[in-house]
């Protein structure tokens, strides 16, 4: 079916106004991120955005899987979010098992497939000729998207935008991630704030250091950092 | 190729570079005007933008006497450029004394002034309308067709350029805000870790002498998260 562009406009909108209809709310950017999903027929999707250094953050998530996995990126410093980040076009890797995908993403590839996802469509979030993030949607089977669904799906990153910026210019974001902006992801950033001062290094090398003790040690990031934090485990100067 | 077309294709050149770090939006409607009368062969022009509202203000003339007339047009509401800018439609008046009827007081003060034509060009793209060029000489009908098209055509690379600059500045603003929103978040977190470590307490109490800092000190808690992370700052128990 081939949509007139102000149609599918219309259409996305209001399947995101009848989602926030249903809980009695504004649209927000989570509604945004779920319709995206729909479209493309994923089984669950999470947010990622730029903020400026360089590793982009996880910003919300539709399910307990799809948070692990953008976490996981973020751990691992690889994956189909941070592809979008520094490349600014969609990703699309239709066949997860396949050897372009364990070439792309060694460690996280295997680690979706073990979480039962088959393929992944990673949406740019663009706002002019700069790439705010992503929309990775996780999907159950193999294959390409229609043509129709990926233009519905950019409609949505669109959306992201115009809802993340209030009407009167204040960014509504702000409140998406006061919600969303879970002790997981706090605990991170504490934790890499632990490390610096522990170390006595900056930020950005304290959450490398951080990253890789939990690889190194196959944990989870937010678990290490919960130790961190507690401080079960701590970082020394090698004497 | 004739000095005409060499500055020529300098102008077109000139007003197309408008993506740049430090446009001077006055400056570049000071060249466009100027290049104008140099290109015309016009006597003066004129330059006028509308405002987010839709009001419009004179931003460039290349002569002071050009300047006060389109003061004019816009404090009594009456001409050709208005009526230019309102109807996106060029307004071609080759001879003053035959617009008397149109514009009454408009036509009094250009003759007065030693204007005898007036031209309004639009300055559009596609649906949206920026603002007017306003050309005026000394004699009838001193622009002929190809003059009035290459007038156009000067007008029409300028709106690209300050469209496209706008929508860039606007992009750019937006980009900030968001960015902006999630990295100090991440800031603050980060500050209460280093924060905690240095003063063996818990996350928790960190925030709160981070705060409680903030609040005495008057200052914002971003500013003081930010300062500890450069640890720029030191924050007593």
């Amino acid at each position: 079916m081939m949509f007139h562009r102000h149609d599918r406009a219309a259409l996305v909108w209001s399947k995101m106004r009848f989602l926030a209809s249903e809980t009695d709310s504004a649209v927000t950017v989570e509604h945004a991120c779920v319709v995206c999903g729909e479209a493309l027929e994923a089984a669950g999707v999470g947010l990622t955005l730029a903020i400026g250094t360089s590793l982009p953050e996880p910003v919300l998530a539709t399910d307990a899987r799809s948070r692990g996995l953008e976490e996981l990126q973020f751990t691992l410093g690889e994956g189909p979010a941070l592809d979008v980040s520094r490349g600014g076009m969609l990703v699309a890797i239709t066949d997860v098992t396949s050897s372009e995908a364990t070439l792309r993403w060694p460690v996280f590839a295997p680690e979706a497939i073990d979480g039962g996802v088959k393929s992944i469509i990673a949406v740019p979030i663009q706002v002019g000729a700069i790439t705010l993030g992503a929309v990775d949607c996780y999907r159950e089977f193999a294959g390409f998207p229609s043509r129709e669904s990926l233009a519905k799906a950019f409609v949505c990153a669109e959306a992201v935008i115009t809802l993340a910026l209030a009407e009167n210019g204040g960014p509504v974001l702000g409140e998406v991630i006061d919600r969303e902006f879970t002790e997981h992801r706090a605990r991170v950033h504490q934790a890499a704030g632990v490390v610096s001062a522990q170390l006595e290094i900056g930020l950005p090398d304290a959450l490398a250091r951080l990253r890789a003790y939990a690889y190194a040690n196959d944990r989870k990031l937010d678990e290490v950092a919960e130790d961190v934090v507690r401080r079960r485990v701590t970082f020394r100067h090698e004497p | 190729m004739t000095d005409l077309a060499a500055d020529l294709r300098e102008t077109f050149v000139q007003l197309a570079d408008t993506l740049v770090d430090d446009f001077d939006l006055v400056e570049f409607l000071d060249v466009l005007a100027y290049r104008c009368v140099e290109l015309l062969g016009v006597h003066s022009a004129g330059l006028v933008l509308a405002d987010p509202r839709g009001s419009l203000t004179l931003v460039a003339a290349s002569d002071e006497q050009t300047r006060l007339l389109e003061l004019f047009q816009l404090r009594n509401s009456e001409g050709p450029c208005l009526d230019c800018y309102q109807d996106a439609e060029p307004r071609a008046c080759p001879d003053l004394v035959r617009v008397r009827g149109k514009w009454p007081k408009f036509a009094q003060e250009a003759e007065n002034a030693g204007f005898r034509s007036v031209y309004a060009l639009p300055m559009r793209l596609r649906e949206e309308v920026i603002g007017a060029l306003n050309l005026f000489g000394t004699r009838p009908a001193l622009l002929d067709d190809e003059g009035l098209r290459l007038a156009q055509a000067l007008a029409d690379v300028a709106t690209i350029g300050i469209v496209h600059h706008r929508l860039l500045r606007r992009q750019e603003n937006i980009t900030a805000q968001l960015q902006t929103a999630l990295n100090s978040r991440v800031i603050i977190e980060q500050a209460k870790g280093v924060l905690a470590e240095r003063l063996r307490v818990s996350v928790g109490d960190a925030f709160g002498v981070l705060r409680a800092y903030a609040r005495s000190n008057n200052r914002k808690i971003l500013a003081v998260a930010k300062e500890i992370i450069d640890r720029t700052v030191d924050i007593p128990r």
